[in-house]
């Protein structure tokens, strides 16, 4: 064995690991940092046993928008917070720090997101997500009831968020930083067409918003079809093109 | 930032988001055998190439069952320790191994250890298990690295 020591006490046997990474790359295609993006976060509430979790990233104007998130009540903060411009994990995002709020709906920092979310969105924390040190997301995570967030939880969605951080660095490595931020973009203009499926579902069938997004996650997910491409199809038009690798999300 | 920096990262994040000692990976190679692939310190990298040289140890069983291994105390007698690992893993005491898991198919195994011996409770097993999914996941960005895979010999 050839352990190499890190800059800390970690010891890594390169020859190892790349003989082992070569095995698990055999026989399989790349699914694409975002499918392994939106993995991580639906772990990350299972892990911590959160109501919810999310993941926002920034444009190049420095505007979050929703990338991702576990359920329909987690998708209304990143939506409400988008549309706003004001929020935990905006904030956390703009100040570079973790943001917490014990119950966002009375919370008087952010008097315009209330009337946008789901009434179960409750207690709130963002932390952000850096690469090379300099913020490019947050992370997000949210409870159902209010919560009273400790130095604990936001020390271990910091580790997490790390780990993104690391997924990032590593994706970055397999791609040119022009082919992620690609990837990323499509993935965040897909969701604009999926919202407008879902107002399209609502109006005709007199559905929730809820209703809407889980029928078609089922109906994709039954058809084994990304979501973006049905929403395109219930809609009548073709969803968003990744120019650099059409397959690589969804 | 090659895949050995990141994975040393990762390894060293999940040890401190589970409040354990140490993290130690053992991956699969191209011949079914389980390897010693890194470890966040010296002891890790003892408790991996003890088992690897004694093909005994709590991530052998672990690998072997395609389940959790906990173990209070590595150095208690055998079957609830591993002593015969233990004499080469002084360090170590408690062990909680986590196979990784990959379309139903072993990868390999992930251990957690602490220098004093403890208890893994069902949710701290529970905690174990989603780091251990986490994991698979970081593995499987590091393995779609095509230029880490290309050049063996670089890291």
């Amino acid at each position: 064995m050839g352990f190499t020591r890190g800059y800390g006490m970690t010891q890594i046997d390169p020859e190892a690991l790349v003989a082992s990474l070569r095995r698990l790359q055999k026989d399989r295609s790349a699914t694409g940092i975002v499918h392994h993006l939106e993995r991580i976060v639906q772990v990350v509430d299972r892990l911590f046993g959160y109501s919810g979790a999310g993941l926002m990233f920034a444009e190049e104007d420095r505007t979050l928008r929703y990338l991702f998130a576990t359920d329909e009540r987690g998708r209304s903060l990143e939506r409400a917070q988008a549309a706003t411009g004001q929020g935990p994990c905006v904030a956390a995002y703009a100040g570079d720090t973790a943001v917490t709020s014990v119950d966002v709906r009375g919370d008087v920092r952010w008097p315009g997101l209330p009337e946008l979310l789901h009434p179960e969105v409750r207690g709130v924390a963002g932390v952000p997500i850096r690469l090379n040190g300099v913020p490019v997301g947050t992370l997000n995570v949210y409870q159902d009831t209010p919560h009273e967030w400790q130095e604990s939880d936001t020390q271990a969605l910091h580790a997490y968020a790390h780990v993104i951080e690391q997924v990032l660095v590593a994706a970055m490595e397999a791609d040119e930083k022009a082919v992620l931020a690609d990837q990323l973009q499509y993935a965040l203009d897909y969701r604009i067409v999926i919202e407008r499926a879902i107002g399209y579902l609502m109006g005709k069938h007199d559905l929730t918003a809820s209703q809407a997004f889980t029928g078609l996650r089922k109906q994709a997910r039954d058809s084994r079809r990304k979501v973006s491409d049905l929403a395109a199809e219930l809609l009548g038009e073709q969803g968003p093109r990744n120019v650099a690798n059409p397959d690589h999300v969804g | 930032m090659d895949a050995s920096s990141v994975l040393e990262n990762v390894l060293t994040g999940m040890a401190e988001l589970f409040g354990v000692d140490g993290a130690a990976l053992m991956l699969l190679d191209g011949h079914d055998r389980l390897r010693a692939v890194g470890a966040t310190d010296d002891a890790g990298v003892m408790l991996e190439s003890a088992q690897e040289r004694a093909g005994d140890g709590p991530a052998m069983e672990s690998a072997a069952r395609g389940g959790l291994v906990a173990i209070r105390d590595l150095h208690a007698s055998s079957p609830t320790g591993f002593p015969d690992v233990a004499a080469h893993a002084l360090p170590v005491r408690a062990v909680l191994s986590i196979p990784l898991i990959e379309d139903s198919e072993l990868i390999g195994v992930l251990d957690f250890y602490t220098r004093a011996g403890r208890d893994w409770d069902s949710a701290t097993r529970q905690t174990g298990s989603r780091l251990g999914e986490l994991l698979v996941i970081v593995l499987q960005v590091l393995a779609e690295s095509r230029t880490d895979i290309a050049s063996p010999g670089q890291c």
